[in-house]
């Protein structure tokens, strides 16, 4: 099929073992849709079962959609695939990261970048347009982040894009990042760009990416899309009571409000009452400082920032002075869990607490997490979402450091200062993780590798606080609190913790559960897919349509890319709608984008069958067809918390062990996998147009019975 | 009376209800009328297709108007109790609402803030008539781990669900996102 618009039309191929730069044609690529899609499709295709995260023989995919670039709502965002070091079986996984490295990828003429082979030297790729090079990062490679963007970007030119790895991606640490702008990090892969020595890539490109479709009717889409977007997570009502408010909700990131500043803008700015129809100021509606470093976030914050083409702009962009103090800048950006993470590396020992000599419990709050992210970020260390700070405390707190370290090194380690709550303990610790400094920086490795390496036991797994989601090694990601058995399903599915907000979106949007449930039932066939929170009821086939649709919605999401965060527009904050978004709205823009017209079903469709092919690589893998048993199963504490409480009782999101089984088979049925093992079968997977999957699964005998 | 005052007195309305204030009819009156003789009356001005947005809500004290394009009705209630510093029946008819509507516990601290601002003193007033007014026995108050207090109305929300969701409020949202 010949490329009309949306795709650059062209990918890249980077072998660094010998240097070979090669170009192919995106067509061959167009039915798995773009970003997510590419990179299993070439991990299918190139990378054999058995290999390893840092092995020659893995790749690494950076991938861009059709609506990457174009302008389309929140569509800045960079799909990375690739085998992840952090899962047991190093079994396929993405990354992803915001920005506009996306967007300038295409603007250079790519649609993804395949990472191949090892180079025998520290390297950088540059790309300008179709000049690509790779150049060498002997000067970069020892150090952070920001000295490799910062030094790459004064050489590429201010228009350029980088992506780079720290010192952990460096030291091949499982737990590392790849970075790009001043706030977005892509978490899980870092290491597989240090195994293959290359530092980071530039990219700047001159062209545009043509919309094959009709100029104004693009333009329309865009006002209308506009028109139902909410605040960051699509939430669509404010989150206290406002004149043109009909509800509110104390959880909503829509935080304008008259008299809420952004007090370090030079001078304030007020973001104001923000109402829907207010197009032009969308930006204002999300102050996450708020939520993220607590009631002084505010008077540190200079401006919100965000991805190509959002009109929410979700990362806070702060100035602390403080800092100064401890030797960085002062300026700092991040979002969500970049700030939560080293709060938890602290606050986990510390008793939740941060000090700092003369500074106030709040304005210590902020410091420290400012501080943290810093180090996280410049080190390129990631936390396996919220784990390495939750596996510090438990082995802190479970004398299981004290057992393992050598006694130098575990009194090298200023424990005082770090249950004090000094922030300035960061420097050490992330350091200690970087460069794999004794024993310590095994936390890096990640759950399941501490848990064999520290014999850790079952305690450790079972325990609720430690939120472990399934012995693979990562935790809750809106699982069992978000409307039960959907979150939790949808939690077991992937190979790290689920990047999966669809569900979120809808469940945190602040609208009442009953305007919740009118809306489930148009688009899941019942009511009965989603429960008031804390108050659930078994599963039901509902529900395993609304997590199957989350699922859908993530891949397609992460393929055209798309940001999760904010899509899809399920709801939106219109009363004159009745509070409905418009679930179609993807395949509207794509329609536009391609010139090849699309139904909303058909592109659900071609992003399913990502998943049957993620499955199909998850087993591959592992080896074993018994995804129920070996991939799918909890920890165990999620049935067994709250003692005093059934499973089904209001107040508690405690599962059930038999529904759980039950809500696998239902889920299992609902995918047109085998209810019994979880494995697609060969029909399903020749429905889907994957007959070289079920071919390649027979003969390693991986089909179910 | 002048041609233009339904007009201006439409738009006055809708000009407070934007900033969340409620107009009396006296209030309105007086404001226009002075030079134009007698003769306007909200009740017969909104039953005009032009001014069908104008809408009369009743408090305790008195009527108000406000337009419905500009303010929601759920709103217009918090604005009649604001406006008649009803501060008992703030807090009593927004812990029902919340914990009969949405359904969720409502945490004490935001009387202190937008669009309440009620004093610290002020909330703990209301506080002890609740406690010990049967009137409101069905309002009752947890605690979470980080001891910020919540309210809700054991009609509407059990209290283990109460309790859960404060938690998850006051806690648990920010460690998941
Ligand atoms: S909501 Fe945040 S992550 Fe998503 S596109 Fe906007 S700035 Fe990026």
């Amino acid at each position: 099929m010949a490329v009309k618009g949306g795709w650059a039309g062209k990918i890249l191929r980077v072998n660094l073992s010998t240097g070979n730069i090669e170009r192919i044609n995106t067509e061959n690529f167009i039915r798995y849709i773009g970003g997510m899609g590419i990179g299993y499709k070439v991990m299918w295709d190139e990378v054999p079962a058995g290999t390893k995260a840092f092995d020659k023989d893995n790749k690494i995919i950076f991938g861009v959609g059709p609506l990457t670039g174009t302008g389309a709502m929140c569509s800045g965002r960079t799909n990375i695939t690739s085998l992840l070091p952090s899962n047991p079986y190093n079994a396929v996984s993405d990354s992803h990261m915001g920005g506009h490295f996306g967007v300038e990828l295409k603007y250079a003429g790519w649609d993804a970048i395949i990472i191949e082979g090892k180079s025998s030297r520290p390297v950088w790729l540059k790309i300008v347009d179709d000049k690509v090079t790779l150049e060498d990062a002997g000067i970069y490679w020892g150090e952070g982040t920001f000295a490799t963007i910062a030094g790459i970007t004064a050489m590429m030119g201010k228009q350029s894009q980088v992506a780079a790895i720290g010192q952990a991606g460096e030291n091949q640490v499982n737990l590392s990042v790849i970075r790009t702008g001043p706030s977005h990090s892509a978490g899980g892969h870092g290491g597989v760009l240090g195994s293959k020595m290359l530092k980071a890539i530039g990219v700047m490109g001159t062209g545009a990416v043509n919309i094959a479709g009709d100029k104004m009717k693009w333009h329309e889409l865009n006002k209308y899309a506009l028109s139902l977007v909410g605040a960051n997570n699509q939430h669509v009502v404010p989150r206290t009571p406002q004149p043109w408010a009909e509800y509110s909700h104390p959880g909503s990131r829509w935080t304008a409000k008259d008299g809420l500043y952004w007090e370090k803008a030079d001078p304030p700015i007020e973001t104001g009452t923000i109402r829907p129809e207010e197009t032009n100021r969308i930006g204002y509606r999300t102050m996450k400082a708020m939520l993220d470093l607590g009631k002084n976030g505010p008077k540190y914050t200079v401006r919100m920032g965000g991805c190509a083409a959002c009109p929410v702009r979700c990362k806070t962009h702060l100035e602390v002075p403080q800092l100064e103090q401890y030797g960085v800048d002062p300026h700092v950006a991040n979002t969500c869990m970049g700030f939560y993470s080293p709060w938890g590396v602290l606050a986990g020992i510390s008793g939740g607490k941060a000090s700092v000599p003369g500074e106030s419990k709040d304005d210590a709050s902020v410091i420290a997490k400012a501080l943290g992210a810093h180090y996280a970020d410049d080190y390129g260390v990631w936390c396996n979402y919220g784990q390495i700070g939750r596996d510090f405390a438990w082995t802190y707190k479970h004398g299981v450091l004290k057992r393992v370290l050598p006694t130098a090194e575990y009194n090298s380690i200023d424990w005082e200062s770090i249950e004090a709550g000094d922030p300035a303990i960061f420097a050490d610790f992330y350091r200690r993780i970087a460069f794999k400094e004794g024993e310590l920086s095994h936390l890096g490795d990640g759950a399941h590798y501490i848990s064999e390496r520290w014999n850790l036991g079952e305690d450790y797994w079972t325990y609720k606080g430690n939120k472990l989601w399934t012995k693979i090694g990562y935790p809750v990601h809106h699982s069992n609190e978000s409307d039960a058995q959907v979150g939790s399903l949808i939690s077991s599915m992937f190979n790290r913790d689920a990047q999966s907000h669809t569900h979120q979106n809808f469940i945190g949007s602040g609208l009442p559960t009953e305007v919740q449930k009118d809306i489930a039932a148009e688009l899941w066939g019942s009511a009965d897919a989603i429960d008031e929170p804390a108050n659930y009821k078994p599963v039901t086939k509902a529900k395993m349509k609304f997590a199957k649709w989350s699922i859908v919605r993530n891949l397609l999401h992460d393929s055209l890319t798309v940001c999760n965060w904010m899509w899809p527009m399920t709801t939106s904050p219109l009363k004159e709608r009745n509070y409905r978004g418009n679930t179609a709205l993807e395949a509207l823009y794509y329609t536009e984008a391609t010139g090849e017209e699309i139904s909303e079903e058909e592109l659900d469709l071609q992003a399913e069958k990502l998943f049957h092919l993620h499955r199909a690589l998850t087993i591959r893998q592992m080896g074993t067809v018994d995804m129920r048993n070996t991939h799918d199963q909890l920890t165990g504490w999620q049935f067994d918390m709250d003692p005093d409480k059934k499973a089904f009782e209001p107040g508690t999101i405690k599962l059930d062990r038999e529904d759980y089984e039950n809500t696998l088979t239902m889920f299992y049925e609902e995918m047109g996998w085998d209810p019994k093992t979880g494995a697609p079968t060969r029909a399903t997977l020749e429905k889907h147009d994957l007959k070289f999957v079920a071919d390649d699964l027979d003969v390693k005998n991986l089909l179910p019975a | 009376m002048s041609d233009n005052i339904p007009a201006l007195a439409a738009g006055f309305i809708r000009e407070q209800s934007r900033k969340g204030l409620l107009s009396t009819e006296n209030n309105v009156i007086n404001r226009f009328e002075q030079d134009a003789g007698n003769g306007l009356s909200l009740s017969e001005l909104s039953e005009n297709k032009e001014y069908g947005d104008l809408q009369r809500i009743s408090g305790e004290k008195a009527d108000y108007w406000y337009s419905t394009s500009c303010m929601t009705s759920s709103y217009a209630e918090i604005a009649v109790l604001l406006e008649e510093k009803d501060l008992l029946s703030l807090i009593v008819n927004t812990v029902r609402r919340e914990s009969s509507l949405y359904p969720r516990p409502t945490a004490i601290e935001i009387f202190e803030y937008s669009p309440y601002f009620m004093k610290k003193e002020e909330i703990e007033t209301m506080m002890s008539i609740i406690e010990n007014d049967t009137r409101y026995s069905d309002i009752e108050k947890c605690a979470t781990s980080i001891d910020k207090f919540y309210l809700f109305s054991t009609k509407f929300l059990p209290k283990a669900q109460a309790e859960y969701l404060s938690e998850w409020d006051a806690v648990g949202q920010y460690e998941n996102q």
